[in-house]
């Protein structure tokens, strides 16, 4: 940790500091020139940019490789994996889903789940302990909904929640510390669109430099030689296969002229119906990867408008990747932490060590682990720890904090903000799904099965 | 006579903020009005210390300051994408998975955060003249130093009080100005105004909304005396008797009316050579009606009457306009009145040649900036733009002002004019009409005929002011990509009798109209290369001042 301790951290934070800040050069673990695959957004496209950089006369190219709310995501999966793992002890909120799936995958009444969900926590779902997962959910210890209209009916953490605000932060510092961190808003809580509402503190993105776009090509020799000239018909199913090439089949469905109807697969416009390919048999001509319906936004292949039906871009090569992660301090300054009514600075001052070390901490674990995106894109740091610069006016001082050096800066945060007096759950807030919530978590399985099983 | 600076860093080098016009696009430049907000925010959030409020009550009076922001040449907008974020308030099936729970699903919303990379380049709002704050400033710099965003919550930065009152500006920046002057303004812009700060709880109806909220729970969760209490009390304050199926207040997005018109005041040339031609120009977008290259003499000798036209309604005849002498006859003296060149999309990869618009040049020697925006004021203010009836096909082309948005680099004077650092090597977008007939004939002496024809170019530099070029090197191609040949290739056609002997092949430029009676002067594509940087805009030979030799600076020498 060298000069960087607990201390330093305190100061840091009391102060008129800024923001820690790092930028992270990352490389494709495949190796430097490695083509990487970034995220499309609706119709196919890529987000992409122009920057100038010092050292160069013309203005770079650069792809957007992960968001700020991707990132927020990562890293609190990097902080759930650190809980999961015992290296570090954080508040969450989880609701267990185990009871609810039958083992033999037989939905019934009481286990109506078709895939097992198990445990969800604050640290996985989109909205914090805002969420509608946590509010529909009901405390086990109290045998009350987590969040009610009706305060009679509501868990006593609700009823501490619906006073939350930024100068009195302590009841989601002892539940849900991340929320302070990676921002928050109870958009459906008793007060509606005015529910409390914490902005993020830490925002972190990686963007892909000077990108050079390629395409992606798709093709398929069939290995049984199916041709496309060989007509399939549909037929009645009865649970076995719903197409026939055998127009004297008894099941095949017929049209009002008595003609066998050409097998077209609902949900599958492309190509023609009775094509082999409508059950996925025969060969995919050699074609590129191109936009689809509601592409907007840039075409890099060409600099004009993205259109659907173009060829897209598939893959980019880059010179490199850079994360840059800002933590802001005075968005931590802003809040406060009254215990039974009374405000302490020393005590303030304890909490908002303990959001800043969870910062840094969660950027450190989400490093220490790598970067793997998605499929075909999995970066690496190309140096060994986070260097971060703590942004005084007129000045910045280095900081380097491996990922062990930020665990023991948490931790040893978490005692001093507990010698203070500040509530700190170390174990879970477990919490019991409704039954409407688990019904709807069904229903919503079955549409994903119907889904795919019309997509093959 | 003290001033003040308001100074702020993107932190992440980004500015996330929607432009309230355009939905999908971000706003540049940032509104005054939203570095107000900002620190309003920073102070109802920190417990509205008195010393503070009082500051603000103070800054709104101030008026809207100038800025000082990175060049527009240095910020970048990011491509316009849809995503689709989980959200919280629909209890709906879905079949859309959760990123950081697979196992759960979730319907999804389309979103946009329009945002423009401006990387770590300081930005600042400047009153020149704010006695009024100095007792306040110490307040001020406190609450500066709370402020965690401008605009989206991703769009972090880190404000403070500039402690000098120089301003800051340098080639890298740009410098808006408020003025009165609303024909000259590229646009307008929030300013906060006096009384702000004290309207927006009323505005956004927060205090009601929290009254509301706090009575309603007493009462739901109240009984006996507690409740009736609480239900005289709601009925005070709302006007109603308390009902469960009552509606909170809704909530109000804080408003700011009050706009002020801005130019921008582009830096003046350091120590460049420049030519003739004033390099502010005032830039005219083609909003309908797509146009080829090969259509600039249509559209600027249309232009061109159309503002003779539109000005000898309102003024007397003006020499700097028609480039003629009030008596009508030609004007003496070189360069002495406006031209009009076309800007289009040439010089890089995927160029395609397109005339995107059309800047007005303004000579040098029109020294008088009122007279100026006096006649152009009027043309280049109106919100019905100028149609041109352009005979390309059925089209008409429609031109209006540029304004902030316009982020298209073929659109921004730098383009064309390299200002404020100039560059060494040009290259023509459209050809250079010769201003006499070379006396070699080029397919007898082929050298002879280059070299002289060199020379007309080094004359022609020469004439607008500039300096003779090193090196002078003549093609019928542009060195520009998407820039058409100087003229059309010619093929002949066999066997048709009473048909022309021979027909246009492939692209290029028209010739520019010659004298009744005379033949089409040459015309050729060149680079020129000065020993130092100039600036522009350099238009040389004899189609100039309708956009025929108009050059643009060659990244890295061609």
């Amino acid at each position: 940790m060298g000069d960087f301790g607990l201390q330093q951290l305190r100061e840091a934070v009391a102060g008129r500091a800024a923001a820690f800040r790092t930028k992270v050069e990352l490389q494709p673990a495949g190796g430097p020139g490695t083509k990487v695959f970034p995220p499309t957004y609706a119709g196919a496209v890529y987000a992409v940019e122009k920057r100038r950089l010092p050292d160069k006369v013309e203005p770079i190219t650069c792809v957007l490789l992960d968001s700020v709310q991707s990132q927020a995501n990562r890293m609190e999966e990097a902080l759930q994996t650190a809980v999961d793992e015992g290296r570090i002890r954080l508040p969450v909120i989880e609701v267990d889903f185990s009871d609810r799936f039958s083992r033999d995958g037989d939905p019934t009444d009481e286990q109506p789940l078709l895939d097992p969900i198990g445990k969800v926590t604050s640290l996985q779902v989109p909205h914090r302990i805002a969420d509608a997962i946590l509010r529909d959910s009901v405390v086990t210890e109290e045998d009350k909904q987590f969040r009610h209209k009706d305060l009679k009916k509501e868990s006593s953490y609700g009823q501490r929640l619906r006073r939350v605000s930024a100068q009195d932060a302590t009841v989601l510092f002892e539940l849900c510390p991340t929320a302070l961190l990676f921002g928050m808003w109870d958009s459906t809580g008793p007060k509606g669109g005015l529910g409390a509402k914490f902005e993020r503190a830490m925002v972190s993105e990686i963007v892909g430099l000077n990108a050079v776009f390629g395409v992606k090509t798709s093709s398929r020799l069939d290995p049984l030689s199916i041709k496309a000239g060989a007509t399939i018909y549909h037929r009645n199913a009865d649970g076995g296969l719903d197409w026939t090439s055998d127009t004297d089949d008894p099941a095949v469905v017929k049209d009002k002229k008595g003609n066998p109807v050409p097998y077209n697969r609902s949900g599958n416009s492309e190509g023609t119906p009775g094509n082999p390919s409508k059950a996925n048999h025969s060969n995919v001509t050699p074609s590129f990867g191109k936009f689809t319906k509601g592409a907007e936004g840039l075409n890099p292949l060409t600099d004009t408008d993205a259109r659907q039906g173009q060829i897209a871009p598939g893959g980019v090569t880059i010179d490199c990747a850079e994360q840059s992660i800002v933590l802001s301090l005075p968005a931590l300054r802003r809040l406060k932490f009254p215990v039974n009514g009374d405000c302490m600075p020393e005590r303030d001052a304890a909490a908002r060590t303990v959001l800043a070390a969870l910062g840094l901490c969660a950027a450190a674990l989400a490093d220490e682990s790598g970067l793997d995106l998605r499929s075909r894109c999995l970066l690496w740091p190309t140096q060994e720890s986070l260097s971060w610069e703590l942004l005084q006016r007129g000045k910045a001082e280095a900081v380097s904090l491996t990922a062990d050096e930020a665990v023991e800066l948490f931790n040893q945060s978490v005692e001093a903000a507990k010698n203070e007096g500040l509530p700190w759950r170390d174990d879970p807030l477990v919490l019991q799904p409704s039954e409407q919530l688990v019904q709807l978590v069904a229903n919503s399985q079955r549409l994903t099965v119907d889904e795919g099983s019309e997509a093959e | 006579m003290a001033g003040l600076t308001i100074a702020w860093e993107y932190l992440t080098g980004y500015a996330v903020s929607t432009d309230p016009v355009d939905r999908n696009r971000p706003e540049w430049p940032p509104h005054p009005a939203r570095v107000f907000m900002a620190l309003a925010a920073a102070w109802f959030e920190t417990g509205e210390p008195e010393d503070e409020g009082a500051a603000l009550r103070e800054l709104e009076r101030l008026g809207p300051p100038e800025l000082i922001l990175p060049a527009r040449s240095n910020v970048f907008e990011r491509s316009s994408v849809t995503l689709y974020v989980p959200v919280n308030d629909k209890n709906e099936a879905s079949a859309a998975k959760l990123q950081s729970a697979p196992a759960v699903t979730r319907n999804k919303q389309a979103r946009t955060l329009p945002r423009n990379w401006i990387g770590h380049f300081p930005c600042r709002a400047k009153w020149p003249v704010a006695n009024a704050i100095g007792p306040h400033v110490e307040a001020l710099d406190r609450l500066c130093a709370k402020v965690t965003r401008l605009g989206h919550s991703s769009s972090l930065v880190r404000m403070w009080i500039e402690p000098s009152d120089a301003l800051g500006l340098d080639e890298q920046s740009d410098h808006y100005a408020p003025t009165t002057n609303r024909g000259a303004a590229l646009g307008h812009l929030r300013v906060a105004s006096a009384g702000l700060l004290d309207s927006l709880p009323a505005q956004t109806r927060v205090r009601e909304i929290e009254r509301f909220a706090e009575l309603d729970l007493a009462i739901r969760s109240g009984g006996g005396k507690e409740q009736k209490s609480a239900k005289a009390e709601f009925e005070a304050a709302f006007g109603e008797p308390w009902r469960s199926a009552t509606k909170p207040p809704p909530f109000g997005r804080p408003n700011v009316r009050t706009e002020s018109a801005y130019t921008l005041q582009r830096q003046p040339p350091a120590d460049a050579e420049h030519s003739g031609f004033d390099h502010h120009l005032a830039i005219l977008r083609v909003t309908s009606g797509m146009l080829p290259a090969a259509a600039t003499l249509r559209v600027t000798s249309l232009l061109r009457k159309t503002v003779i036209k539109r000005v000898e309604e309102k003024h007397r005849k003006l020499a700097w306009i028609n480039g003629h002498d009030p008596n009508g006859g030609k004007q003496t003296g070189d360069d002495g009145h406006v031209a009009y060149a076309p800007l289009v999309n040439v010089g890089h990869e995927h160029s395609d040649g397109a005339l995107l618009g059309i800047a007005i040049v303004f000579p040098n020697a029109w020294k008088n900036l009122e007279e100026r925006d006096e006649v152009f004021s009027p043309l280049l203010g109106s919100d019905a733009g100028i149609v041109l009836k352009v005979k390309q096909g059925p089209r008409v082309a429609t031109l209006q002002p540029i304004d902030f948005n316009e982020t298209r680099w073929t659109l921004a004077p730098e383009a064309w004019t390299s200002s404020p650092r100039g560059a060494r090597v040009w290259a023509s977008a459209t050809p250079v009409v010769l201003d006499r007939f070379p006396k070699a004939e080029r397919s007898k002496d082929r050298v002879g005929w280059t070299n002289e024809v060199a020379a007309l170019i080094i004359s022609a530099c020469e004439r607008i002011e500039l300096p003779p070029p090193l090196s002078v090197e003549i093609d019928t191609t542009s060195w520009l990509s998407g820039a058409p040949r100087a003229y059309s290739k010619r093929r002949s056609l066999r066997g048709q009798p009473g048909v022309d002997r021979d027909a246009p092949l492939g692209d290029g430029y028209p010739f520019f109209p010659a004298k009744t009676g005379s033949a089409s002067r040459p015309q050729v594509h060149a680079r020129v290369e000065f020993a130092e940087p100039v600036v522009g805009p350099v238009l040389l030979g004899a189609g100039r001042f309708l956009g025929y030799g108009l050059f643009k600076p060659l990244a890295g020498g061609g």
